[in-house]
């Protein structure tokens, strides 16, 4: 896009100059792009007008251009940065292993040369001291914000419900009370009944002991007549 | 009886029956080899990843036999080298070596077969190295405190000891380095396997090589070679500031000569024994290690640079053609100023910086299917190509100093 928008306007530039060649017009239009250009003062309106047009559109160009290219770049930087920092520092390192090696080896010609015995190699468990990130602690504060705000969430849905469920048990307390209360007023309005009804029943029992009492007294005259006769007549 | 069955039907394929057999005995040990399924399963020439699979979903042990090898001993041992079965075992190797199975006792033998495990380079083995770093037990842990400072720009510090359950005397020289009134955690971890962690020891040279070699983004993400790298750039560190500030002091040295008009014996003198200790350099480097040297975009810069310094006294000292010795010269501060910018990977906040510039001019990601590393090589001679053709102001510029 760059190229042809180049190509395009020195052409066009080039119409409006007779003393130079197209080379020139391509490298002046080339300048523009990093606003390196000629006196610009001589030029015609339309020259001018053309100028303005190259100079934004050119730049416009390349802004997006570089944009772009470094916004893919950053992505895939970002990507892999894990391995392009770890091999950055491995090159290096292996430099100098490389120089240390090769002073070892002129060191153990000295030594092999004085008499002096190789090390062996000794195998021994790495154990390393690491300090938390900022961003480890940053995520474990994150972290920990989220659980005590979960804890918050879950306490004030469990004092709801607790709430509730001791309104519910009021309630129902007060319910058992009317309820017990109605039992008491029924079961004293039945002793009642229940007295009333034994009170009744013992008048009648009376009435008929009485009736009972009265209705027995002629029927014992009369037997003890009818056994005197019977002495009598023996 | 049923080894020798297990171990024909292996032999027979008939993968079916053989993984019954090892499903329905996975406690099954030949002695007095002390070998038991695993073993049988990594060391008969199989070639079928499901017998590791069914070995660990069977649950049979994960053990060293009484020649001190484990199932993966055997299988990196083998002379045509199963990578199905390797691959499954190390894919499975956090189950394998989780701490609740000790592991301790039976890793401590891996020391040689790391190096061929890491070689394999893929995300199998970085799941493998997840494995193998872990909290030290708390006993050790109590050793150092909790929250503080660690004062190294790496944030690690780093102690040596012969049991994975040491006592307080290896953690003597750290202790004094913490700084108790810091305010972040600090956590003791092990590498599992021992190895000779000596600096520029075989084991960690090798290591070093194995690292540079490697293209897997995972194995570069594991706290294990994290700690290698922080490891090996403690001990590097100074060695390479140390050259990096002689190069600086040199390329002062070759401004300073190019700003001269006159001719001046002393200063050609010291710049030329300066780019011939730098090109010596460069020298041994490559002889050193050629395929990592090779690998590194940098190195040629830094030959180009040094080899270009020399040409300049040498063409001086012959009274060869002035346009030349111009070009030449240029070419010279061309490259030994763009050497100036490889300084910048020495610190972490302008080392992304660096890594932008080498993605855009050399590294750019390669095709589909393309694992050839000369397209590197190839970018590398396009870019100079360019950057000596096409940017006229630039090499205008040089040519006119």
């Amino acid at each position: 896009m760059l190229v042809f928008l180049i190509i395009g306007f020195s052409l066009i530039f080039y119409q409006y100059d007779d003393d130079n060649s197209y080379g020139y017009q391509l490298l002046n239009t080339f300048n523009t792009m990093y606003l390196a250009y000629d006196d610009v003062t001589e030029y015609s309106f339309a020259e001018i007008f053309f100028f303005v047009i190259t100079t934004v559109l050119l730049a416009i160009v390349l802004l997006n251009m570089i944009i772009a290219m470094m916004n893919d770049t950053f992505n895939s930087v970002q990507g892999k940065r894990a391995l392009s920092d770890g091999k950055e520092k491995v090159y290096l390192i292996l430099e100098n292993f490389v120089m240390q090696r090769n002073y070892q080896v002129l060191c153990r010609r000295r030594k092999l040369l004085a008499g002096k015995k190789r090390d062996c190699s000794v195998v021994k468990y790495l154990f390393y001291v690491e300090q938390s990130k900022k961003k480890d602690q940053i995520s474990d504060t994150h972290a920990l914000k989220t659980a005590i705000e979960g804890i918050q969430k879950d306490l004030k849905t469990q004092v709801k419900i607790q709430a509730r469920l001791e309104e519910r048990q009021l309630n129902m307390e007060e319910k058992v009370e009317r309820q017990n209360q109605k039992l008491l007023q029924r079961q004293s309005e039945f002793e009642n009944k229940i007295i009333g009804k034994i009170e009744e029943l013992q008048e009648n029992m009376n009435q008929i002991v009485s009736l009972f009492s009265t209705a027995r007294k002629p029927e014992q005259q009369t037997k003890s007549y009818q056994g005197f006769m019977i002495e009598n007549s023996t | 009886m049923m080894f020798k069955r297990i171990t024909t039907l292996i032999l027979r394929k008939e993968v079916q029956e053989a993984c019954e057999l090892i499903a329905a005995y996975p406690d099954l040990k030949v002695m007095p080899s002390g070998a038991n399924i695993f073993h049988v399963c990594s060391m008969l020439e199989a070639n079928n990843p499901i017998y590791i699979y069914k070995c660990i979903e069977s649950k049979a042990r994960y053990l060293p036999d009484r020649s001190q090898k484990t199932p993966i001993h055997y299988l990196m041992g083998s002379t045509t080298k199963d990578h199905a079965r390797i691959n499954a075992l190390l894919s499975e190797s956090q189950c394998l070596f989780d701490q609740s199975r000790c592991p301790d006792h039976y890793l401590r033998y891996l020391s040689n077969s790391f190096f061929e495990i890491l070689a394999l380079d893929n995300q199998n083995v970085a799941k493998f190295l997840k494995s193998l770093v872990d909290h030290a037990p708390i006993s050790v842990q109590s050793f150092i405190p909790s929250f503080g400072k660690v004062k190294s720009s790496t944030g690690k510090l780093y102690a040596f000891s012969d049991t994975p359950t040491p006592d307080k005397e290896i953690f003597k020289d750290i202790i004094p380095n913490i700084d108790p009134n810091g305010n972040r955690m600090i956590t003791v971890r092990y590498f599992r396997i021992p190895l000779d962690f000596r600096p520029y020891s075989s084991h960690m040279r090798r290591l070093v090589e194995l690292l540079q070699s490697s293209k897997s983004d995972e194995i570069f993400q594991t706290r294990a070679i994290k700690a290698f790298i922080d490891y090996g750039w403690c001990i590097s560190r100074g060695f390479i500031f140390t050259v990096s500030l002689f190069y600086w002091i040199s390329l002062v040295f070759f401004t300073a000569y190019s700003l001269l008009r006159e001719h001046n014996a002393g200063l050609e003198i010291t710049d030329f024994v300066m780019a011939a200790l730098l090109l010596l350099y460069e020298v041994v480097q490559f002889i050193g290690c050629m395929s990592a040297y090779m690998k590194d975009f940098w190195n040629a810069i830094d030959v180009l640079a040094a080899s270009t310094r020399l040409a300049v006294h040498i063409l001086y000292w012959t009274e060869a053609d002035e346009a030349v010795y111009d070009w030449i010269i240029s070419f010279a501060l061309l490259f030994g100023y763009f050497k100036l910018i490889s300084g910048f990977r020495l610190f972490k906040s302008t080392s992304k910086s660096i890594q932008f510039s080498e993605y855009h001019l050399v590294f750019k990601p390669p095709r589909k299917n393309c694992t050839d590393d000369s397209g590197d090589h190839c970018r590398f001679a396009k870019f100079l190509r360019c950057a000596c053709i096409s940017d006229n102001r630039l090499l205008a510029y040089f040519l006119s100093i």
